[in-house]
């Protein structure tokens, strides 16, 4: 995908287990963090599994740094232990038998210098006597993080890294997993359901949903751009299938949503930035097309900014500033007008 | 749960009855190697007496007597040795024993090795398994006294509980000589070697017969006795091997 | 705390143990005491024992080498194959030893399938030797060790022997230094039980190995012997037995299978 560099890992993975059938592809560059996002059972794990050798693929292709690990004409996957991908678990995984600093040279050879740099960067020198049980999550999960990277592998996968921790102590790991990955120049491919981490921690975010990437891009894309409804979700977007007409996209209630497009031929995907929409106390002056008579469902405050659930029509976010609310006198029950302007209605072809 | 109470209830009974045979049964208690004479004289009894079952307990003498010093119920004992008659009746547990047969040792040699061994010399000077009789009963007690007599080591013999383990680890190869009984050479049916020049006929052991002095059935203990001295019992003795007293 | 059983449950329970107890406590009961140390002591126990020690611990490492690589095989299958497979290495368990003796003599015996190969490509006789016990002992003893391993391999999860390997350990250095000390308390209970089983072991022993004093005849054997012969010391010995089953017994507490 890239164009003048080879990627770390460049691979189509098909595997099929029953009725489920993961078909991706993914590219992850020298350096660069991909987070793997998606909802519950959509084959994130999976796909790790398959990168590592845990599972055979029932198709495609996987390239290491140009080495074919698994490919068609390959009569020889290569073994997980010989992939040079390292793997950090959910749960740390450290070998309860084995102390911090055991486990952390389980999988080197002997290079001390690159455990003690990472002793010190992932601020666990004072643990390399203890055992796993002695430690709090969080260390248990930089300790896992030191194993896997003291292998030098050239790619790393991470399955959900923070997705034991509390909200500080994620974002101050977070900070930490990032500058460390970094450093080390591998690849990553970070699974994640929290959308917080793979905003914060990607170059590029992966969205898997049921076997299928359906979105992959910088985490700016993402946000501009959702593809689905759960990336529209996900990110706080309004999300609607409509059925397209000419520059109109009718909801299947009836609601006539005017867009800047034209030429709309069929089923299409309606997304709405919430900060697009604007509200009214009395129905806006001089009527723009999209403006709906809607009551206050609840409001939620974070930072400055105010989430108002909306229900017309159709149910409808609006992210406002603390002082719009304030301005504007609204409450729980209140009624108000929301409006858009057309040419901030986003519409995608609806995905088959 | 209920079902199971009866089916536990059924089956106690069941064992504790033993069967429903019950008391009619006479339980003769045969040292192991008069084995098929017993058996042969069982079944003529219950030709004679058809009312009557006979329940044969074979085992070396020395578990027999073993199992009498611990309570087991029996009408009739037959033995290997005088010595074990002698332990159950210093206890009080039979009536006046009397000698019924003969039998003396005989050393045999597997089928294979049958034809290359022909002397005690051979014994001696071959590195054979042997298979005893444990030093405790009738047929170790001799068989360890001739083997002293004739030099003949048997540190490293294995030692069986009762001499037809013996007969039948011979027959079937699996050791190389046992020393047994000369009635176990006429009734084994395999092509063992008989060393008959090594002197072992001269040990012999006399069979005594008692009745139990707490059996409930001592009339039929009395007729089963007596088959073994009439015409029948002394022509089945001696076509198995025995002699008579 | 803990909800309380039934009446009628606790007294079965009551009874049951009776049940066991009692012959166990008659033994006790019987033992000469004061004799104990000339009974223990004389040429026939001490060699007796000596030889089960011996032949116990051998037949208990051999166990576990034959037993260890086919729990590893066990725990990774399913099905059909791996009842069919468990239900053959498990079978000596259930299998009258005697049986399993037979068995071994026509395997092994001098006419056996093997024994008399062996017994003529390296002059190697089992039967009638120590190593015939350790053999016989090993056979009934190999079940323990295959039903504890299997069950401490399968609580092991397998995501360990994933991230074994994602760290670049082989197949191997992930079986020794991660699988196998993670299923130690496994391999201590099955290595404990086949050897109290193997020290107790008496028909498969007498039936392949035969009871050849100071070669074959092990504590249980001798038991055996001086049941007929020499009541006390057979008591006697009977109590070395017993002591050391509840040892080891005890002493393994809840190890018997794995925790959950």
């Amino acid at each position: 995908m890239s164009d003048q560099l080879t990627p770390i890992l460049d691979c189509r993975v098909v595997v099929e287990r029953g009725a489920f059938k993961l078909d991706v592809e993914v590219s992850v560059e020298q350096a660069e963090i991909v987070a793997l996002v998606g909802p519950n059972g959509a084959g994130k794990t999976t796909l790790l599994e398959a990168i590592l050798g845990w599972l055979p693929l029932t198709e495609g292709e996987i390239l290491l740094d140009g080495r074919v690990l698994e490919g068609p004409g390959e009569n020889k996957s290569v073994q997980t232990h010989e992939r040079e991908i390292g793997m950090v678990f959910q749960d740390g995984l450290l070998f309860p038998h084995l102390n911090v600093m055991r486990n952390i040279e389980f999988g080197t050879g002997k290079s001390l210098e690159n455990v003690n740099r990472l002793l010190t960067a992932l601020e666990i020198s004072d643990l390399v006597d203890r055992y796993p049980k002695e430690l709090s999550t969080g260390q248990r999960q930089r300790v896992a993080l030191a194993r896997t990277l003291a292998t030098a592998p050239k790619l790393v996968l991470l399955d959900e890294p923070l997705g034991s921790l509390d909200v500080t102590g994620r974002a101050v790991a977070r900070k930490l997993i990032g500058n460390v990955l970094r450093k080390t120049g591998a690849g990553a491919l970070v699974v994640t359901h929290d959308p917080a981490d793979a905003f914060a921690l990607a170059d590029r975010i992966l969205v898997l949903e049921n076997g299928r990437v359906t979105q992959y891009g910088s985490p700016d894309q993402i946000r501009t751009r959702p593809a689905t409804k759960w990336v529209a979700e996900l990110v706080g977007w309004n999300f609607f299938e409509a059925n397209g007409t000419g520059s109109l996209a009718r909801l299947s209630n009836g609601t006539e949503i005017a867009t800047a497009h034209s030429g709309l031929d069929g089923p299409v995907v309606v997304t709405i930035n919430p900060t697009a929409v604007a509200l009214y106390r009395e129905q806006p002056a001089g009527s723009p097309r999209n403006s709906w008579h809607c009551r206050v469902e609840s409001i939620e405050f974070v930072a400055d900014v105010a989430r108002v659930s909306l229900v017309g029509p159709f149910d409808l976010s609006a992210d406002v500033t603390r002082a719009a609310v304030a301005e504007l006198g609204i409450d729980t029950g209140s009624a108000v007008w929301a409006s858009l302007k057309a040419t901030e209605v986003g519409i995608q072809p609806l995905d088959g | 749960m209920r079902l199971l109470l009866v089916t536990a209830t059924v089956l106690t009974s069941v064992v504790l009855n033993g069967c429903g045979s019950g008391s009619h049964a006479l339980r003769v208690f045969v040292a192991s190697s008069l084995t098929e004479v017993a058996q042969h004289l069982a079944e003529e009894y219950e030709t004679r007496y058809p009312n009557t079952d006979v329940e044969l307990n074979i085992a070396g003498s020395g578990a027999l007597v073993m199992q009498m010093q611990e309570g087991a119920e029996a009408d009739v004992v037959i033995l290997a040795s005088n010595s074990h008659m002698d332990q159950l009746r210093e206890l009080g547990l039979v009536l006046g024993p009397k000698g019924i047969a003969q039998n003396s040792l005989a050393v045999i040699v597997s089928p294979q090795l049958a034809e290359s061994i022909n002397s005690v010399d051979d014994l001696r000077h071959r590195d054979l398994q042997i298979a005893v009789c444990v030093k405790s009963s009738p047929c170790g007690a001799l068989a360890f006294a001739y083997a002293s007599s004739v030099g003949l080591n048997l540190a490293s013999a294995t030692r069986e509980s009762n001499v037809k383990a013996v007969l039948a680890k011979v027959e079937r190869d699996e050791v190389d000589v046992g020393i047994v009984y000369m009635s176990d050479v006429r009734s084994s049916r395999a092509q063992l070697g008989h060393l008959e020049t090594a002197g072992a006929d001269q040990y012999s052991t006399s069979y005594p017969l008692a009745v139990t002095a707490d059996s409930k059935n001592k009339r039929k203990a009395q007729d089963f006795a007596a088959l073994f001295t009439d015409e029948v019992g002394q022509s089945t003795l001696t076509r198995f091997g025995f002699q008579l007293p | 705390m803990t909800p309380q059983l039934p009446r009628l449950l606790r007294l079965a329970a009551f009874v049951a143990v009776a049940v066991v107890a009692a012959p166990l406590f008659s033994l006790l009961w019987r033992i000469p005491w004061s004799e104990l140390p000339r009974l223990l002591s004389t040429e026939v126990v001490a060699d007796a024992l000596f030889l089960s020690l011996l032949t116990s611990l051998a037949a208990a490492l051999v166990a576990l080498l034959i037993g260890i690589p086919i729990a590893f095989q066990l725990s990774r299958m399913s099905g059909l194959p791996a009842s069919t497979l468990r239900a053959v290495a498990t079978l000596p368990m259930v299998l009258p030893p005697v049986v399993g003796g037979a068995a071994l003599l026509f395997a092994f015996g001098r006419k056996g399938l093997l024994g008399e190969t062996l017994d003529n490509a390296a002059g190697l006789v089992l039967p009638y030797t120590p190593a015939g016990v350790v053999i016989a002992n090993a056979f009934v003893a190999t079940p323990f060790v295959v039903l504890t391993i299997e069950s401490g391999l399968r609580a092991l999860d397998p995501r360990y022997e994933l991230a074994a390997a994602a760290l670049g350990a082989s197949p191997l250095r992930t079986t020794l230094r991660v699988v196998l000390p993670m299923i130690r308390s496994s391999l201590v209970a099955g290595a404990f039980l086949a050897w109290a089983r193997a020290l107790g072991e008496f028909g498969a022993t007498i039936t392949f190995a035969g009871n050849v004093p100071g070669r074959t005849q092990t504590l249980p054997l001798a038991v055996f012997v001086a049941m007929e012969a020499d009541r006390d010391a057979a008591l006697a010995m009977s109590l070395v037995l017993v002591f050391v089953s509840l040892v080891v017994l005890v002493s393994l507490r809840d190890k018997w299978w794995p925790a959950r």
